[in-house]
This record gives structure tokens, C-alpha cells and sequence, in this order.
């Protein structure tokens, strides 16, 4: 009897201590889950679109946009690689599917608050050569019959528009196809463009490809490709209209080699700057945080078995991430204080 | 003692012989109350013979009577039949140890019908009593204490009333007031089994020593379980707690069971909500290689179950994780009406429906398998 009674502790105590150990007390669900906020179904709008094509064959373009009111509105760009076809959803930060566009010559170009392309005096969204309203986020027309867009359409251009902070402009960035010149671009009221670096002279191993714009700080910033690395230049406001030759040289402050990869480097879009620290995100749902002197944070994971496209807004309170397999979209608080 | 005497049959081919059944069995009755012996009533065991849908004449089969006995506990048997013809009477009575399952006296006689009968039934007993009193014993007194190869084998048991068989077969007796004698050779293995309705039948070899006699406690009968409820602590799902309700379509070897785990995932981060997981499953679960007396058991189990996922936050719909249990192992310490188990859960998505594990394994930490603890009431 005294010894199957120690027995019986002795199995109690193993048991124990494997089911609190630290890995065993992780739930096979997403550990991200406690921290969504919001959730959409995309079937309905994306099945018919996409068919039965796998992950490798589409594109997606993912951006949270925050407009001068401080507003963020999301853009989903999704793009078949075969076709070349394009869809856009367009959301509002509850999630709610405002508008949907198929089949149009979308590019990468997103702008938000352009003024006044198509409608003098009034705010708009500009993605691709398509705009919407700057308040109801309805689809207004296309550009092209009015404007000569001078971003080529296929280039990475996600840009700002600094709505009366320095002169009225809309602001992108791109790698010249062919040339491999960096360009920093801008359009005014009248649609006509400029340059704001110097067009001849910038060419860098390091490809721009987004510009962030912090108003709170009165930053802009650059986000380049670099290898499979990433890094970011930040610009104060007073002077960005006109950097010229400084380009892209000022201020930089640079992610540590090596550490820093993209999932498949297929996407290099997912960095991400936020007022806590910029975060790289990969496809597969792993994530870091680096502070601004490009030491890591911390990192997070959204689970396995699926494959995601990240969005941050720039307070670093909410991201927004798309399931690739299950076509979900979730609002989650991000994981840090 | 408790004696069955059944009627007497009547093999008469006259008429208005029937009288004399009563007659030799009432006779029989008082002979035998007057050796101490108590008499099971008629009522008693015609429910187990109309139980058991047998005849009369069945009844002189000795099997038939000796079954007939030990339903209604008795311990002896005794059946037999008389012919009526012209002025003669045949009358034969046997008498059977039920526990042993033998015949130990028989009597044939004829004589003539009328007052004379009494004479012809106390005459049989005053017969068959020695044989009677020397057949109760497993070995003839005598014997037993001349026979220097003998040793008396004293069975304590818990279990009041569990017949006792050697090599499975013979019928030694059952325990009464917490023991059984038995007589054996010495220096052997005596091989016993215990038996007793609702218990699992138990099995021991008991090696007798060179004493005149031996003491032995038979280990405790196990009771045949069909329901059991349970309480479950699975890895990955620390914030809760399951209950299951099983029901033994074989007793202690094969079982259905309904189990539900409710559970709650939460960081405890200022910014998260708790989500709530309730994880309901029907297994089929079957115990391999050891048997109910074993105290390490293992066993495998299959089955199906649906994870609900519940959110805090509004407008976010209930999810389903439907799944298959493909395969559990487990391992238990199996204590008298208590189970603690550790079972390793195999459990396998299915794509279907709003679920937010797809189709793949369910894994704790994106590595092991949930790990359950579990604790079993047997009902």
C-alpha cells in the first residue's frame, strides 16, 4: 500500500511538472488572439477573384495610411501575378469594408489627402492612378485622362501627402526601372511634379521604397531595401521639400546587417515605422521590434501554418494583419506596453 | 446448512401416483432438518428453476440441480425420482456438494407404498448421512490428518461470499465470515481463483510452505466498473479545468466517454481580452496488455470533438476547430476506485467551417502534443 501510494505521488509530480512547465503552458491556438480587436471575413470578396490560385502566384500590398485628421484608412492590394489583375479593398480602421475595386490599374502607388486632384479644394486618396474621396473614401474616377502620372506604375511608391505642413505636395519614392536612379517625386495642387532629391546624381545599392510620415514629430521617413536588409532615414520636415544632394546620406540611422531578414526577402514592404520602434515582420508571422538605434525589442508570432501581411499604425497601438490561407483580416493591439 | 431438496419425479406409468411425491418429499424434509440441516423453502427455488426454464425432470440432471442450488445459495442438492408399480415402490436420491459440483451420496431402494414409505426415506438418510457429512469436507477427515503431505491452506478474503476454484475448474468453496480452509500438498503451487457476481475474477498462485498449515491473504476483488467520471488538466490549456462521464461497454476494458474542457487563453496584458475555448470530444477507449488487478494500466483511445472559440470583444463570430482524435495513449496508476492517468493526445484538424487551427496538428507551443492529467471515479 505505502508503495503504490508513492508511486501515485511520485506519477502526480512528473505530471505536474510537465504540465506547468513554460512551453507546456502555451495554447495550440494563436498566441495573438487575446489581443484581436477586430475581424472580417474576406471570402466572399476575394474568392471569386482569386479562384484556386496558391500564395505564390498573388501579391499583396498592405497599408495603413493615416490622413491629417488623424484618421487611418487601410488599402489591401491584391494582385495576380499571371494576370496582372488588381483588386483593392479599402477599410476603415473597424474594419468595415468601405469600397472595393476590381481589374484596375491600381499600381503601387498609394497617397492619401492629395490635394485636390480631381476635386479642387477637397481632399483625396489616390492609389494607383484611382481616387477616392478623401472623406467617405468613395471612388471618385481615374487619373489618367486628366494627369500624367510620372511614377511608372509597377514601382514601389508609397508616399504623403504633406497637405499644407510644408507646400502642398504629394510625396513618393521609387528606384528608376533601367536606370537605377533614386527618385523622391512630388506633385502639387495641379498635378504638375518636381524632384525633391537630386535626379542625376543618386544611385545607391539601397532601393527606397516607402516614406512614412510622422507628424506628431515632424519626421520623414525613408524605408529602403538593402540585401535582405532593411534600412531607414529620417528626415525633419523643414527642409525634405528640397533635399537635393543630401539625399539620402542625412540623418540615417541604419538596422544591423544580418539580423534583419524578410520572409522569402519576397516581400520587403513589411517593415513598418511606429512611434515605439520600427517592426519587421515576416511572411511566415514572426515579427520584431527594434528601437530607433536598431537594437532589438522584442518579438512576437502570430502562429504557424499560415502566411501573413503585416500593417502598423504609426502611434503603435493597433496592427492589422491578413491571412493568406483563411483570406481573414484581424485588428489586433500590438503585443508591447 | 442451506439444502435444496427438489420434488421427487414421478416415473410412474399408473395413475394416482402423484400422492406419493409429497409424501417422500416432506419424509426427506424432516429427516434431513433432523441432521441440522436447513431447508431452502419451495418458493425459493422454483423462481430459479423457472429462472433458468427448467422442467421438473430436468432437475434430475445433477448439473441442473447443483445450478438450481447455487442460485439460491445452497449448499447441498438433493434430487431424485421414485416409480409406482402395482404394490411395489422404486425410490432413488442423490445427493450433491454444490460447491464442489459433485455427487457425494446416493440411495436405491424399493419397498412397499403406504405407512412403510417413512421407513424406506428415514432409512435413506440414516444411509447417505456419513457420506453427506464426509462430502461437505474437500478431503475426507480421515486423511487429513494422517497424511503427512498436507497442509491446511487458510484463505482470509475480504470478499464475503466469492467461491474459490482450483486451476479455474474445481469449486473448493467460498469464503464465509473471511476465510476458506482448504487442504493441499505441501511445497506446491496452488492455484486459485476467486469469482464473484459484479467482481472481476481474481487470480492467484500461492506457493504453500512445508508447515502443517498455511495463511494466505487473497488479495482484494476488483469490482467490474461501468461508469466512471473524470477530471481533466491538459498542457496548453492551463486556465481551466474538464470533466468526462465514461460508460465500460466491457467492464474496465473498453469504454465511450464524453469529455468537455472549458479553458480560457489570456496574456494578462493591459491591451488583451480573455478568449474562451470550450474543447467537447467522444472517445472510444479500450485498455491493452494488463488487466483490471494490474496497478499500472496503458490504453488507447480515439474519437472526435469540436473546440469552440469564444471572443470578448463584439462582432466577432464563435469558431469551430473541429478535430480528430487519432490517437491517445495513456498510462495510469489504477488504485481501488480511483484512476490518475497522463495521456498523450493525438489530435488532428479538420478543415471545415470558421476555424482558426486549419487541418494539422494540434500542438502545444508549436512542438508537443497535449499532455492530459487525468483523475477517474469509479462509480
Amino acid at each position: 500500500m505505502v508503495k503504490t501510494a508513492l508511486l501515485a505521488l511520485a506519477l502526480l509530480i512528473v505530471s505536474l511538472l510537465l504540465v506547468t512547465c513554460g512551453v507546456f503552458s502555451v495554447s495550440p491556438f494563436p498566441a495573438n488572439l487575446p489581443f484581436v480587436a477586430a475581424f472580417i471575413d474576406l471570402e466572399d470578396s476575394l474568392d471569386s477573384f482569386l479562384g484556386d490560385r496558391g500564395i505564390a502566384e498573388v501579391d499583396y500590398l498592405f497599408h495603413t495610411i493615416r490622413d491629417d485628421s488623424e484618421r487611418d484608412v487601410l488599402f489591401l492590394i491584391v494582385r495576380l501575378k499571371d494576370t496582372g489583375d488588381n483588386k483593392l479593398l479599402v477599410l476603415d480602421t473597424n474594419l468595415e469594408l468601405i469600397e472595393e475595386l476590381d481589374n484596375r490599374a491600381l499600381g503601387n502607388l498609394v497617397l492619401f489627402n492629395s490635394n485636390s486632384v480631381l476635386t479642387p479644394s477637397e481632399r483625396e486618396f489616390v492609389v494607383g492612378l484611382e481616387v477616392f474621396d478623401g472623406d467617405s473614401l468613395e471612388y471618385l474616377g481615374n487619373l489618367e485622362d486628366d494627369f500624367v502620372v510620372p511614377v511608372p506604375p509597377d514601382v514601389a511608391a508609397v508616399g504623403f501627402s504633406d497637405n499644407n505642413i510644408l507646400v502642398n505636395r504629394n510625396y513618393w519614392t521609387y528606384v528608376e526601372p533601367g536606370t537605377g536612379i533614386h527618385n523622391v517625386d512630388y506633385v502639387d495642387n495641379d498635378w504638375v511634379g518636381g524632384f525633391v532629391s537630386d535626379p542625376n546624381d543618386v544611385i545607391d545599392p539601397r532601393q527606397p521604397i516607402k516614406l512614412t510620415c510622422d507628424r506628431q514629430r515632424q519626421e520623414v521617413v525613408i524605408h529602403f531595401i538593402n540585401g535582405n536588409d532593411t534600412e531607414l532615414v529620417r528626415y525633419a520636415f523643414l527642409g525634405f521639400e528640397n533635399l537635393g544632394p543630401s539625399y539620402p546620406y542625412s540623418s540615417t540611422f541604419s538596422m544591423p546587417g544580418g539580423m534583419i531578414t524578410f520572409g522569402g526577402a519576397d516581400n520587403p514592404r513589411n517593415s513598418h515605422y511606429t512611434r515605439d520602434g520600427i517592426i519587421i515582420a515576416n511572411e511566415d508571422g514572426s515579427m520584431n521590434r527594434y528601437d530607433f538605434s536598431g537594437r532589438k525589442e522584442d518579438e512576437w508570432d502570430l502562429g504557424s501554418g499560415s502566411n501573413y501581411i503585416t500593417s502598423f499604425d504609426i502611434d503603435g497601438v493597433f496592427y492589422y494583419y491578413f491571412d493568406f490561407n483563411e483570406r481573414r483580416l484581424y485588428k489586433a493591439h500590438t503585443w508591447w506596453d | 446448512m442451506r439444502t435444496c431438496v427438489f420434488v421427487s419425479y414421478d416415473l410412474s406409468a399408473g395413475q394416482d401416483t402423484e400422492k406419493y411425491k409429497n409424501i417422500i418429499t416432506e419424509a426427506l424434509d424432516v429427516e434431513l432438518r433432523s441432521l441440522g440441516l436447513s431447508i431452502v423453502p419451495r418458493e425459493e427455488w422454483r423462481d430459479a428453476q423457472e429462472a433458468m426454464e427448467l422442467s421438473d425432470e430436468a432437475l434430475l440432471s445433477g448439473l441442473n440441480a447443483v445450478s438450481v442450488a447455487r442460485r439460491v445459495n445452497s449448499r447441498l442438492a438433493i434430487t431424485g425420482f421414485y416409480s409406482v408399480d402395482s404394490d411395489r415402490i422404486l425410490v432413488q436420491i442423490k445427493c450433491y456438494n454444490v460447491m464442489q459440483n459433485r455427487l457425494i451420496a446416493s440411495f436405491f431402494e424399493s419397498g412397499r407404498p403406504g405407512l412403510s414409505l417413512y421407513n424406506l426415506i428415514s432409512s435413506a438418510v440414516a444411509t447417505m448421512r456419513p457420506k453427506v457429512e464426509e462430502g461437505m469436507n474437500p478431503l475426507p477427515a480421515a486423511e487429513r490428518l494422517s497424511d503427512p503431505r498436507l497442509t491446511e491452506v487458510e484463505l482470509l478474503s475480504a470478499d464475503e461470499g466469492a467461491e474459490v476454484y482450483l486451476n479455474g475448474e474445481n469449486l473448493v468453496g467460498s469464503v464465509e465470515e473471511g476465510h476458506l480452509s482448504i487442504y493441499s500438498i505441501k511445497d506446491t503451487d496452488l492455484h486459485i481463483e476467486l469469482r464473484k457476481e459484479g467482481f472481476h475474477a481474481g487470480r492467484e498462485v500461492i506457493h504453500l510452505g512445508e508447515g502443517i498449515r498455511n495463511e494466505h491473504r487473497v488479495r482484494k476483488m476488483v469490482r467490474e466498473t461501468r461508469w466512471a467520471s473524470e477530471i481533466l488538466y491538459t498542457s496548453g490549456q492551463m486556465l481551466g479545468l474538464g470533466f468526462g462521464l465514461r460508460y465500460y461497454f466491457l467492464p474496465d476494458e473498453l469504454f465511450v466517454s464524453v469529455e468537455d474542457y472549458f479553458y480560457v487563453q489570456h496574456s494578462f496584458e493591459v491591451q488583451s481580452q480573455p478568449i474562451l475555448h470550450n474543447d467537447i470530444r467522444l472517445l472510444v477507449g479500450r485498455y491493452l496488455f494488463l488487466d483490471p488487478y494490474s496497478p499500472f494500466r496503458f490504453g488507447v483511445s480515439l474519437g472526435l470533438g469540436v473546440i469552440l472559440t469564444g471572443f470578448s470583444v463584439p462582432d466577432i463570430p464563435v469558431f469551430t476547430d473541429f478535430y480528430v482524435n487519432v490517437l491517445n495513449g495513456w498510462v495510469e496508476l489504477n488504485l481501488d476506485n480511483w484512476i490518475l492517468y497522463l495521456r498523450v493526445e493525438g489530435k488532428y484538424g479538420i478543415e471545415a467551417g470558421e476555424n482558426l487551427l486549419g487541418g494539422r496538428w494540434h500542438l502545444v507551443a508549436d512542438a508537443v502534443p497535449p499532455m492530459t492529467l487525468g483523475v477517474v471515479k469509479k462509480w
